[in-house]
């Protein structure tokens, strides 16, 4: 029970020094962040013409891990990236503090501030779309584990990028890559059987899936998406833990 | 917590050598001065005792730990600010050492006992509460120090924190740094400001790749011969012709310092005299040497000895 409480108040400080920057930011990157998503389904909205509940929920939901996967992936590669060039790395490597709850802290910090964007998005929909959507407060817990797993992978850019341009180029065509090589914007049934099967393996399938059973009000499917995206998340925990080294080469 | 370094090499995946074969001592307790011009490999070697570089070969051991085999044993245990403290950058200075010392385990109310000692102590009480990005470079760096030392890490590794320090700011800062060396703290610092920190500093260590130089300030001093130094005032450029023993250091259009050897002390006065006499000297200052000067001579003979091999 000690070492629970040890290591939730590590996470709540680490995470309340990631929250600080975004005191630099203020109401500008909320703006951005609220406003980007949003016209970005105006734009698709426009192109795609009236739109059905499925399709509308396509986007939605597709939108909501675009933004996750930028998160955590792209500005997770590029932060770690540019603390190993101004040393903050190095004085985070010397405490005694755990790694993937190091990692976390920035996810989890970036995914707090992504949070008004997503409810912009799900709050505009009726307007734009044409549909409303339903909320579900598991959609917390997928947002979360799916966090979680992909952070692992924007923290390995990070790391064993040789500069934080590299990581910005190699963490964006990541995300990019897995989230359109991947059902996110639309079901796997509507894509070659090659990408389907690959999509097996990508934690974004299961991340959109279980989002768009839930603005359907529906749990069917939810825990295997949930345990999917879980055992994704152990594994990037695990591994930023104990493979990756915080050591330079 | 002493440090024992053995025949440290790094040489980058690029080919270049930063470490060439050092091999030192640092001893619980002692303020240890890094010293050596620029691209001399301090970060280099500061980065290898840290744990956070692995050197090509050679052995680093903090008491029985092996830090190049196991580097995560070292952490807690070790304290080390970069110059600017990016890392919490966007906190106020309170919450910076705050979290700095509950980040170190410690429980809140004795990490703010101790934040508000230390914001006290480093003369930061009316800056408590600024970001951090928003303080002068000196008040930064006193932050930086505070939030290396809170906590009880037994070795603390400063990097130049006294460089862009007002006269009263670095007097406040030695004397913080002294008394982390009484409190039987390691603390490393790099530094090129070696006649200021003298005397705080138990041992010196002047390094070019290689190790140049280690002792004391006195066996420093002494090694490298008797020397002395002259301050010139001039109202114009001076061109005179010193013996080749002499070396310039710190030199302006308008001053000009020059260290000799004692053998060569006749000529040089006798030299300085005539520039006296001629009015091409105003004023003189004879003296022993500080670390800076024996720092600059060390410097010169190991670039006369390099270009001779």
């Amino acid at each position: 029970m000690r070492k629970l409480v040890k290591a939730l108040t590590e996470f709540l400080i680490l995470l309340k020094i990631q929250l600080a920057t975004f005191r630099m930011m203020g109401p500008f990157a909320l703006m951005i962040s609220g406003i980007l998503p949003v016209g970005m389904m105006y734009v698709m909205c426009t192109f795609a013409g009236e739109l059905s509940i499925n399709q509308a929920i396509n986007i939605v939901a597709g939108s909501m891990v675009m933004g996750l996967s930028n998160t955590c992936i792209a500005t997770m590669g590029q932060i770690i990236a540019e603390m190993r060039l101004t040393g903050s790395l190095a004085y985070y490597a010397t405490l005694p503090i755990a790694r993937w709850r190091f990692i976390l802290s920035i996810a989890t910090a970036y995914l707090l501030a992504g949070l008004p964007s997503m409810i912009i998005i799900v709050a505009m929909a009726p307007i734009i779309l044409g549909h409303t959507l339903m909320l579900h407060p598991a959609m917390l817990l997928v947002l979360a584990l799916g966090a979680t797993a992909l952070s692992g992978i924007g923290a390995a850019i990070g790391l064993y990028a040789p500069s934080p341009i590299a990581a910005n180029v190699f963490s964006l065509a990541i995300s990019f890559g897995f989230v359109f090589l991947s059902p996110v914007y639309y079901p796997v049934e509507s894509m070659p059987a090659l990408l389907g099967k690959f999509s097996i393996i990508v934690p974004m399938t299961y991340i959109a899936r279980a989002l768009r059973g839930l603005f359907q009000g529906q749990t069917q499917g939810l825990l295997e998406c949930l345990a999917v995206t879980s055992l994704f998340a152990l594994v990037m925990m695990l591994l930023v833990q104990n493979r990756i080294k915080w050591r330079e080469r | 917590m002493s440090i024992k370094l053995r025949e440290l090499v790094k040489t980058y995946s690029s080919g270049l050598t930063a470490i060439e074969n050092i091999s030192m001592d640092i001893e619980s307790g002692e303020v240890f001065c890094l010293a050596g011009p620029n691209g001399a490999g301090k970060t280099t070697l500061i980065k290898q005792i840290l744990g956070l570089l692995a050197p090509t070969s050679g052995t680093i051991f903090f008491n029985d730990i092996d830090v190049i085999k196991h580097p995560e044993k070292l952490r807690g245990r070790i304290s080390y600010m970069p110059q600017r403290p990016y890392a919490l950058y966007h906190l106020t200075v309170n919450e910076a050492i705050l979290y700095a010392g509950r980040l170190r385990g410690i429980a809140k109310k004795s990490a703010q006992t101790q934040s508000d000692l230390i914001i006290e102590r480093l003369g930061l009480s009316s800056h408590r509460n600024i970001l951090l990005r928003k303080l002068s470079g000196g008040l930064l760096q006193l932050t930086s120090m505070g939030i290396a030392s809170i906590g009880d890490p037994e070795l603390i590794v400063l990097d130049e924190p006294t460089t862009h320090l007002d006269p009263q700011k670095r007097q406040i800062a030695l004397e913080w740094i002294a008394a982390l060396g009484q409190k039987n703290k390691t603390v490393i610092m790099v530094t090129h400001m070696l006649t200021e920190a003298e005397p705080i500093v138990d041992k010196i260590a002047i390094i070019k790749k290689r190790l140049l130089k280690l002792g004391t300030p006195a066996e420093l001093r002494s090694s490298i011969g008797e020397f002395w130094k002259a301050k010139l005032s001039h109202s114009q450029n001076l061109s005179a012709p010193w013996p080749e023993e002499c070396s310039i250091g710190k030199s302006t259009p308008l001053k000009t310092e020059l260290l000799f050897p004692r053998t060569q002390f006749a000529q040089v006065t006798t030299a300085i005299e005539r520039l006296l006499e001629t009015g091409a000297v105003e004023d003189v200052t004879l003296g022993p040497p500080g670390l800076d000067e024996v720092y600059i001579a060390l410097n010169e003979r190991s670039e006369s000895v390099a270009e001779v091999s």
